[in-house]
């Protein structure tokens, strides 16, 4: 960022930049502190051939700097704040990195669902429950009611924006996975075989059915914490206290 | 400017390396979805050395039957790995399912690490098919300014081979 005949201070900083792929850092033992992480990240994009921005598909190619584990996502800091008082500056360039014919960008949604998706195949109770995943925001699971050993159901939850709104439950054919068969569904308070559906305030189906509950503080979807867990949580209490067969 | 690159002539993989692979890509290969890790070694004159496998762990990764998301966040965790190796990340693994092929996907080409030389592997099957060889995968290496280039068999048996008394290591990304 200096040219050769650039007058070097006392103050300036040694700043180093590792991209993992590439044997050589960029290395520039003079850097005015009051220089931007902006303009640092587009002198280490250009030292290392990286182009930030559209790709030829209309996506977009993402760099971030760190240092340490901390993301430098503001690109007015200065390095000298960064630095703070060493002379010696030594980051790191990340990239986002996205593989696979999913056009759809991934959304916090997504990455929300994935997260306490994670987290829930971990919980001692997940070991009752065989989870296969659909497309993004939607999961095929097989339970069964601790009443009814020989018995099990398989359910698939689709959210529509995980999750911020209850998930559709319906309730399956596990080898056609049709959700139009009445015989798929366990006998449980709420459910509605008949109809394919559930009057309760945890599947998306309850809502529609009973709209005032969106604005009911006594039933309306709660969004906070795990709630793919909550609901698998509550789905499989049903199950075993409240089961009372297969409908036919 | 002298390039920050090096691209190797031929690459030797530790023993162990892709049973390593294999097993890591099965984990997600089991649920239907999309693995990933990373492969990272050092430089030996012509020679790239591939010792140490990175696998990714924790949350923020989005693994899909067709798709992947690895935030930046977590290639700076695969960076802190590289650099206590002094080492190189010197390429990628991922899986497709079955139907989905080993050649690189139109993402694939320009969203994955674009470094000159850099490895970009497809494993067929979700690496969940036992006895997968190492070439029976899409192996496709960054010629830039071309970019991604699969290699031919031939071109796989030349310059792939075994870095013998060297085993692999798993080393864990997690976030």
């Amino acid at each position: 960022m200096n040219s050769p005949t650039a007058k070097v201070k006392e103050k300036d900083l040694l700043v180093k930049v590792v991209y993992a792929s590439a044997v050589h850092p960029y290395n520039d033992p003079h850097v005015e502190p009051g220089t931007t992480v902006g303009i640092l990240k587009t002198a280490v994009l250009v030292f290392f051939g990286l182009t930030e921005g559209n790709r030829p598909d209309g996506s977009v190619a993402v760099y971030t700097l760190f240092a340490g584990k901390i993301a430098l996502e503001n690109l007015n800091q200065s390095l000298g704040d960064v630095a703070n008082d060493a002379k010696k500056l030594e980051l790191k360039l990340g990239e986002q990195i996205t593989q696979g014919d999913d056009k759809s960008p991934v959304t916090a949604s997504d990455i929300a669902f994935e997260d306490d998706l994670r987290d829930a195949e971990t919980v001692e109770c997940a070991k009752r429950w065989k989870v296969e995943r659909g497309t993004r925001q939607e999961l095929y699971v097989t339970l069964g009611s601790a009443a009814d050993p020989q018995n099990s159901y398989q359910m698939r939850l689709a959210w529509r924006s995980y999750p911020l709104d209850a998930p559709s439950m319906k309730f399956c054919n596990p080898s056609t996975k049709s959700l139009e068969e009445p015989t798929a569904w366990p006998l449980v308070r709420g459910f509605r075989p008949g109809n394919l559906d559930a009057c309760v305030n945890y599947c998306e189906e309850g809502f529609v059915t009973h709209p005032e509950w969106r604005n009911d503080p006594q039933f309306r979807w709660r969004s906070e914490g795990n709630a793919l867990l909550r609901v698998l949580r509550i789905i499989q209490s049903e199950m075993d206290d409240h089961y009372t067969g297969r409908h036919k | 400017m002298k390039s920050p690159y090096q691209c190797a002539e031929r690459w030797l993989l530790a023993e162990g390396l892709f049973d390593a692979v294999l097993r890591e890509l099965s984990i997600d290969g089991f649920r239907g979805q999309e693995g990933v890790a990373f492969l990272v070694g050092r430089h030996v004159g012509p020679e790239a050395h591939i010792t140490h496998l990175i696998a990714l762990r924790g949350k923020c990764l989005v693994k899909r039957e067709d798709h992947l998301h690895i935030p930046a966040a977590m290639m700076n965790e695969v960076t802190d790995h590289v650099i206590e190796q002094e080492a190189v990340l010197l390429g990628q693994i991922h899986s497709h399912g079955p139907g989905y092929g080993i050649d690189l996907s139109y993402p694939d080409h320009y969203f994955g690490i674009r470094a000159p030389g850099f490895l970009s592997l497809v494993c067929p099957d979700f690496a969940l098919r036992h006895g997968t060889r190492f070439d029976e995968c899409g192996i496709h290496v960054f010629d830039a300014p071309r970019g991604f280039r699969r290699m031919k068999a031939g071109e796989i048996g030349q310059r792939f081979q075994t870095l013998p008394g060297k085993t692999a290591q798993t080393l864990i990304a997690s976030l």
